[in-house]
């Protein structure tokens, strides 16, 4: 591997000078994107700054009608953990998606985060439960919503000296719920050729409220389809009356919204073609998580 | 370049190492320590066969920095077997089922198993697969790796 420098931040402060005094320097946490990259040449790091012993980076918990998760949190304590299965399955499900048991223990949501793959699972299911991110640098902190906060293959909207310092979203209420679908190769190990998350929400009478869909690996970035929400949220009650055609037709509209390219894992026509009934399938697994009946 | 101590535990035994920033585990224990078994397959997490027990958790030790480790406890396929070289029922297994050809992959499906099996004693068919999905094994079609940890699980419970 091309040789770098390594420094181990002892704790946040210690992390924010060490990104002041050098600018190019990039932080590493499961090192599962990190080692690869720097093999491949596509990262060419001097110094490479150690984040994994920061426990104030490391919290899963709920705060104000927030789930609020550190950005060391796995991908495997996403999966296992019976606070993120409650109110954010599709989050949960996005996670256990990701390569394997090995690297789901390594793999952190904040990499996942800023590597900012337009491929990236847990991104799709963050979108769809509106979360946003929190950024510390020495000056202060920022929250910006983590759809202005990806801004294309790689890239984010992380300023010099900055660090995700977390990432959260509003705990849905108990008529609501979420679902994540990933179409890869195989089970695991597999990048995903699209992906998609859903969360519905429904009204006291048990009406379809409201509708957000995030797409994956068919964009720069991942994607909300808002034509597709909009088209369930105005069809309202009208919803009820035959749900499976409202989701295939709303889901139809995805294709408006995506601008997938061909690449190693697929076509851009296969992206078109599949896409719809990828979001059909989230949009259906969370009308059903939220309790909703045809 | 930026120099580091990294002390742990190897299979019980305290070890320590002086290595880059650069390095990985899995640099850390072949050359460092010596211990070959771990295999250098991929070298980027794809293929499984660095598998090694770190702090009870399945690790691709290729994409682990080793100073990452620096005062973890590691398992290593070395250890597997007991101080008077009694082989490991899941190693008695593998030879027993021919679930074993070219041999390469065979540490770190060892230790993706035995991680397996620290966790849930009795796994299904199922949790097998799940648990070994991220070791490439081009030789066997994995049958007989997913039969011999089977049989492994079964005397174990016998022992009881």
């Amino acid at each position: 591997m091309r040789a770098f420098d390594l420094a181990v931040a002892r704790d946040l402060p210690h992390l924010l000078d060490l990104l002041v005094d050098h600018p190019t320097a990039r932080p590493v946490a499961g090192a599962t994107d990190f080692i690869p990259f720097v093999q491949a040449g596509k990262w060419r790091p001097d110094l490479a700054v150690d984040i994994t012993g920061i426990a104030d980076l490391h919290h899963l918990r709920s705060a104000a009608g927030f789930l609020e998760i550190g950005p060391l949190v796995t991908h495997g304590e996403l999966a296992g953990s019976t606070l993120v299965r409650k109110h954010a399955l599709a989050l949960a499900q996005a996670a256990e998606s990701v390569a394997d048991l090995q690297i789901r223990g390594r793999a952190t949501v904040g990499g996942n985060i800023c590597t900012a793959s337009p491929a990236a699972d847990t991104v799709p299911a963050l979108l769809a439960l509106d979360a946003e991110v929190v950024l510390t640098s020495r000056g202060g902190i920022r929250r910006l919503a983590l759809e202005s906060f990806l801004r294309g293959p790689g890239r984010t909207a992380l300023g010099p000296g900055e660090i995700l310092a977390g990432v959260r979203f509003p705990i849905l209420g108990p008529q609501a719920g979420s679902s994540f679908v990933k179409l890869g190769r195989r089970s695991a190990m597999a990048i995903s050729i699209v992906n998609a998350a859903a969360v519905i929400v429904l009204d006291s009478a048990g009406r379809l409220a409201a509708a957000r869909l995030a797409l994956g690996s068919v964009a720069p970035t991942v994607v909300r389809c808002r034509a597709a929400e909009a088209a369930l949220a105005a069809g309202g009650g009208a919803v009820m009356a035959s749900v499976p055609a409202a989701f295939t037709a709303a889901a139809s509209l995805v294709t408006g919204t995506i601008r997938p390219i061909d690449d190693v894992r697929a076509s851009a026509a296969y992206r078109i073609a599949v896409a719809p009934e990828i979001a059909r399938r989230a949009l259906e697994g969370a009308w059903s998580a939220a309790g909703g009946r045809a | 370049m930026s120099q580091h101590t990294v002390i742990l535990v190897v299979n019980g035994q305290p070890a320590s190492a002086h290595v880059n920033g650069h390095t990985t585990l899995l640099e850390l224990l072949r050359d460092d320590l010596g211990l070959v078994g771990t295999k250098d397959g991929c070298a980027e997490g794809d293929c499984g066969a660095c598998t090694v027990i770190m702090n009870d958790q399945p690790v691709k030790s290729c994409l682990v920095l080793a100073v990452q480790a620096n005062g973890a406890t590691i398992e290593t396929v070395e250890g597997l077997a007991g101080p008077d070289g009694q082989l490991h029922p899941l190693q008695d297994a593998f030879i027993e089922c021919g679930a074993v050809q070219c041999g390469f992959c065979t540490p770190g499906v060892l230790m993706a198993a035995k991680s397996l099996l620290d966790r849930n004693p009795t796994p299904t068919r199922q949790e097998i697969r799940e648990a070994l999905a991220g070791n490439l094994c081009r030789c066997t079609g994995y049958v007989k790796i997913f039969t011999a940890v089977e049989l492994a699980v079964s005397r174990l419970e016998a022992r009881q």
